[in-house]
């Protein structure tokens, strides 16, 4: 017998379409073409003792295989494991940055230690103004390994700048601080910038970059202000403070790190 | 206000839905777990900085993982030709486990031995289909036709079923 699957004069099913028919790959076609050929298939082995028997044999072969591959053994890993790998992934690939620009969006860990005992007169506004109205010359923090210990940095305020990962962005307080606020507006430019733009150091403040997270390490003790520019792109920002979603919106605004009494 | 799903929410969502798969899948194919661990984070990671356009999520973190994985073997690979002038070590030698002797370690040494025996593209092909993955995906992650890649299938099942069929009295 000889069927349209017979391309070479060969009057049996080939053994990709027995595996195909085995493994219902009929349910996953988006090739007419490729269906008609499992169809006729189908009807050649319907028909035929030695493709019948030949399937038989790649059924059998493919259950050995699988009990085969159940034997290897596969450690678990727990959900708390996993994030705190995709974490440490993201904090090595910063120290690499400078040298894979491939890896410029990459989330990543920047310790900006230390920084600015006091950040002049109208630090904030003054900082906000000058990210917004002639961005970018960003001001890269230097970039090192998140491992070795924070040292200050800039005495005057490094800038953390960043590609954002998407639309929406977080700024996340480890704790409710004695004092301080965080401003954010819009800038022209492509990548979101952050600073502790006055009293560093009160409180341990280290910026932590996270994929779509600025993780602000933070104690009861800071009276830190901070500032956060950010691009268009990024249309929804989330404030977190000590687990508590603070504000949640369109990112122009000053936000009170401290509830009001 | 509507909450959106965070960071967290979507690296919780991949962990749930593909992790297993993508680290027994990396697991097979590397022979080390400590290898597929740093593939399939390396694959998340990728996912939740630069989503890939499309709904194939789940291919495209087997495609990077996969990735990982042979380029984590090409450069070991290169890496012991440079100390010691060998070529490359196959999963099949690693130390065998202290307990050899019991049947269940000498049969798992044989599957990864055979497995290792294995051409990347048959291995890659084998341990997909295994995660239930069609013969167009697979065909696409080996580079070849969907006609072709059930026939590339049928020879690495045969093969592979070959060498770990276990005499069950010998053992």
């Amino acid at each position: 017998m000889t069927t349209p699957l017979d391309h070479f004069s060969d009057p049996h099913a080939s053994d990709g379409v027995l595996l195909a028919l085995h493994d219902n790959e009929r349910e996953n076609m988006f090739d007419e073409a490729r269906e008609s050929e499992l169809d006729l298939g189908r009807k050649h082995v319907d028909q035929c003792d030695a493709c019948r028997a030949r399937l038989a044999e790649i059924a059998a072969q493919s259950s050995r295989v699988r009990e085969s591959l159940s034997l290897i053994p596969v450690p678990s890993i727990t959900a708390e494991e996993f994030h705190r790998r995709v974490a440490a992934a993201s904090s090595r690939r910063i120290a690499t940055r400078v040298h894979r620009p491939a890896w410029q969006a990459a989330a990543a860990v920047l310790v900006v230690a230390g920084a600015a005992a006091a950040a002049a007169t109208g630090p904030i506004r003054a900082w906000i103004r000058q990210r917004s109205e002639s961005p970018p010359a960003v001001e890269r923090a230097p970039v090192r390994p998140p491992a070795t210990t924070a040292q200050p940095l800039d005495r005057s305020g490094a800038i953390v700048s960043f590609a954002p990962s998407g639309a929406q962005f977080t700024v996340r307080f480890d704790s409710v601080p004695e004092t301080g606020e965080l401003t954010v507006a819009g800038t022209t430019a492509t990548d979101i910038s952050a600073r502790v733009v006055s009293g560093a150091g009160t409180g341990g403040d280290e910026l932590v970059v996270l994929p779509g997270e600025l993780r602000v390490r933070n104690s009861s003790r800071s009276r830190a202000n901070y500032a956060v520019a950010v691009p268009s792109i990024v249309t929804r920002l989330r404030v977190i403070v000590a687990e508590q979603t603070v504000f949640d919106g369109t990112p122009r605004m000053v936000v009170p790190l401290r509830p009001r009494r | 206000m509507t909450a959106r799903p965070t960071i967290v929410d979507r690296a919780t969502e991949l962990f749930e839905n593909h992790h297993d798969a993508l680290y027994r899948y990396l697991v097979r194919l590397s022979g080390d777990p400590d290898v597929a661990a740093d593939a399939a984070q390396e694959a998340f990671v990728r996912l939740l900085q630069r989503p890939p356009l499309g709904p194939a999520e789940r291919a495209w973190l087997f495609k990077v993982g996969t990735n990982y994985v042979l380029e984590s073997r090409r450069t070991a690979a290169r890496r012991r030709r440079l100390l010691d002038g060998r070529g490359e070590r196959t999963m099949a030698d690693a130390p065998r486990d202290p307990h050899a002797g019991v049947e269940a370690d000498e049969r798992r040494r044989v599957v990864i031995a055979a497995l290792a025996r294995l051409s990347d593209k048959e291995r890659v092909a084998i341990l997909m289909r295994e995660e239930g993955f069609a013969h167009r995906e697979i065909a696409e992650a080996v580079g070849t036709t969907t006609g072709s890649v059930g026939t590339l299938l049928v020879r690495a099942l045969e093969r592979l079923a070959r060498e770990t069929t276990f005499d069950r009295d010998a053992l």
